[in-house]
């Protein structure tokens, strides 16, 4: 990620959430595993032929974009990154991890899992209260169920409508069940490497739940369709037909569009919370419009 | 001869896994045949077919479909040897959830639907408490944090038990379950159930329609629990 685009987004965070965030790091940070490389080596697109990139290496620190239109394999893609694929997918591609296939119990055990994935589904089907469900996700990954109230408070940084613990999780909204599902990925799940599916039809801050889960040293994939999103991306995979077809590097001209984008988003959501309040628009936005302009 | 019984809840995803599975055994090598057991009506058999491998359908009928697995499973294996197979796979009908037609030498795989919720695995009983592999299904409809709550509460259920993350549509997860088949030991002599089947000595059993206790003898058991023996 560029020295441009981190300073933007440190700029765009709201304190309290920065606060939160190095308290999450200072106590949950995974210490123990912590790999340099996550390799993707081709397989083959829906016919059968290969991929045109044979391999691509992302490192530690690294957000990369997945783009393409829809049915073109993104999510494939994704889903081979998350279960460590090794040839046995539709896709035939191999994940290998600092260059070396990845021990079996890495795929599987949620304790030794090196991978979090926040996919599209925007509802939870469990039938559990907010605060079970956390303090048993906790569980499951080995740590302490009292990070639970952490992952809610943090969540509440994300969405525009409060979560209860005591809230059934098949009650909330898209909105509510994608903050927590993201706050959950920054605070329990905390795995060395992020894969995200299509943050921007989760009805967040899309922006900020990407900087949250981006972390620091984690590499991040992330699906999108989003200018934004692909712009904060140092490098973007593109997809057609199920195969990977190139990659692109993000340069200089892409970066200055990205801060245009980045004002517009400000603007937008200005004006979303001016007409969620019930103001008029005209009365708050015209500061905002000549900042665009200019 | 290997055996493998594959139970779960009737659309869990047994037959699009064991598909899977079935494709990556005949890619190394091995011979499976499958036996299907249903109730009423099947036609997982022509899905099965299609993959060239020899397949039967044993309908119960009016009968419990486990209980008549359980008594053909002899028969299930002259049949099978017959046909050349060097594993016998049985996928059972997976209804009342009170038993669980498992024999202690067969590879027992109870098929799971996450999309069922957290609670299902302490209601599901002796079809996952004493199956050697749990195959959770449907992983791709929740979310991560789900599955893998989801796991914890299987582990609660049954904590010995192996758990393979399948995908019935992708074939995720098939590659583990054939490599699990395959190292499975053969199975010989006499076989006994992991776990006794129900208790079904009522009226109900010899056909009686009527509702209400009046009507009903043998074991019968009240809604607060209480028991008690009617008749001669």
């Amino acid at each position: 990620m560029s020295q441009a685009v981190s300073q933007i987004i440190e700029e765009n965070t709201t304190q309290i959430s920065v606060q939160i965030i190095e308290q999450i790091k200072d106590q949950t940070m995974n210490q123990n595993i912590r790999p340099l490389t996550l390799t993707i080596q081709g397989g083959v697109d829906k016919d059968g032929h290969p991929d045109a990139v044979s391999s691509i290496e992302i490192a530690r620190g690294e957000i990369i974009g997945i783009v393409g239109p829809t049915g073109s394999g993104k999510s494939t893609l994704i889903a081979d990154i998350e279960q460590f694929a090794w040839g046995d997918t539709p896709s035939g591609r191999r994940i290998l991890i600092n260059g070396l296939p990845p021990a079996p119990e890495l795929r599987s055990d949620p304790r030794k899992k090196l991978v979090a994935q926040l996919s599209q589904n925007m509802h939870f089907l469990a039938d559990m209260s907010v605060g079970d469900f956390l303090r048993m996700h906790a569980k499951s990954r080995g740590k302490d169920p009292d990070l639970a109230e952490r992952v809610i408070t943090l969540a509440n940084t994300l969405t525009g409508e409060p979560v209860n613990p005591a809230f059934q999780l098949t009650i909330l909204s898209g909105g509510q069940s994608r903050a927590l599902m993201a706050a959950d990925i920054a605070v329990i799940s905390d795995s060395p490497i992020v894969l995200i599916d299509e943050i921007e039809n989760a009805g967040i801050k899309k922006q900020e739940a990407l900087r949250l889960l981006s972390g620091e040293g984690k590499i991040v994939v992330v699906v999108t369709h989003d200018p934004m999103l692909a712009l904060m991306a140092s490098r973007r995979i593109v997809m057609k037909n199920g195969s990977m077809t190139k990659v692109i590097s993000t340069n200089e001209s892409e970066q200055k569009v990205f801060k245009d984008i980045e004002r517009v988003d400000s603007w937008l959501a200005a004006l979303r919370e001016t007409i969620r309040q019930g103001d008029v628009v005209g009365d708050t936005a015209s500061g905002a419009t000549g900042e665009v302009a200019a | 001869m290997k055996m493998i019984v594959a139970a779960g809840t009737p659309g869990s995803g047994k037959t699009s896994v064991l598909m899977h599975a079935v494709k990556d055994l005949l890619r190394a090598g091995h011979h499976p045949a499958l036996v299907k057991i249903d109730c009423m009506w099947t036609e997982d058999d022509v899905r099965f077919k299609r993959l060239g491998v020899p397949v039967a359908v044993g309908l119960s009928r009016d009968m419990c479909p486990d209980h008549y697995a359980i008594y053909n499973f002899e028969e299930m294996l002259g049949w099978a040897k017959d046909q050349g197979a060097d594993i016998l796979l049985n996928e059972t009908a997976g209804l009342c959830l009170r038993c669980a037609p498992y024999p202690d030498r067969a590879l027992a795989i109870c098929v799971i639907d996450v999309t069922t919720g957290p609670n299902s695995p302490l209601k599901v009983g002796p079809l996952l408490t004493t199956a050697d592999a749990a195959v959770m299904t449907k992983g791709d409809l929740v979310s991560q944090a789900e599955r893998e709550v989801f796991r914890e509460r299987i582990l609660e259920a049954n904590p010995g038990c192996r758990i393979i993350e399948a995908n019935g549509l992708s074939g995720k997860g098939s590659a583990e379950l054939a490599e699990l088949i395959a190292g499975w030991p053969d199975v010989s002599g006499e076989m006994v159930l992991r776990h006794n089947p129900p208790l079904a000595i009522c009226t109900l059993c010899t056909g009686e329609l009527r509702v209400s206790k009046e009507h009903h003898r043998g074991v019968l058991r009240h809604l607060d629990g209480f028991m008690e023996y009617t008749g001669e």
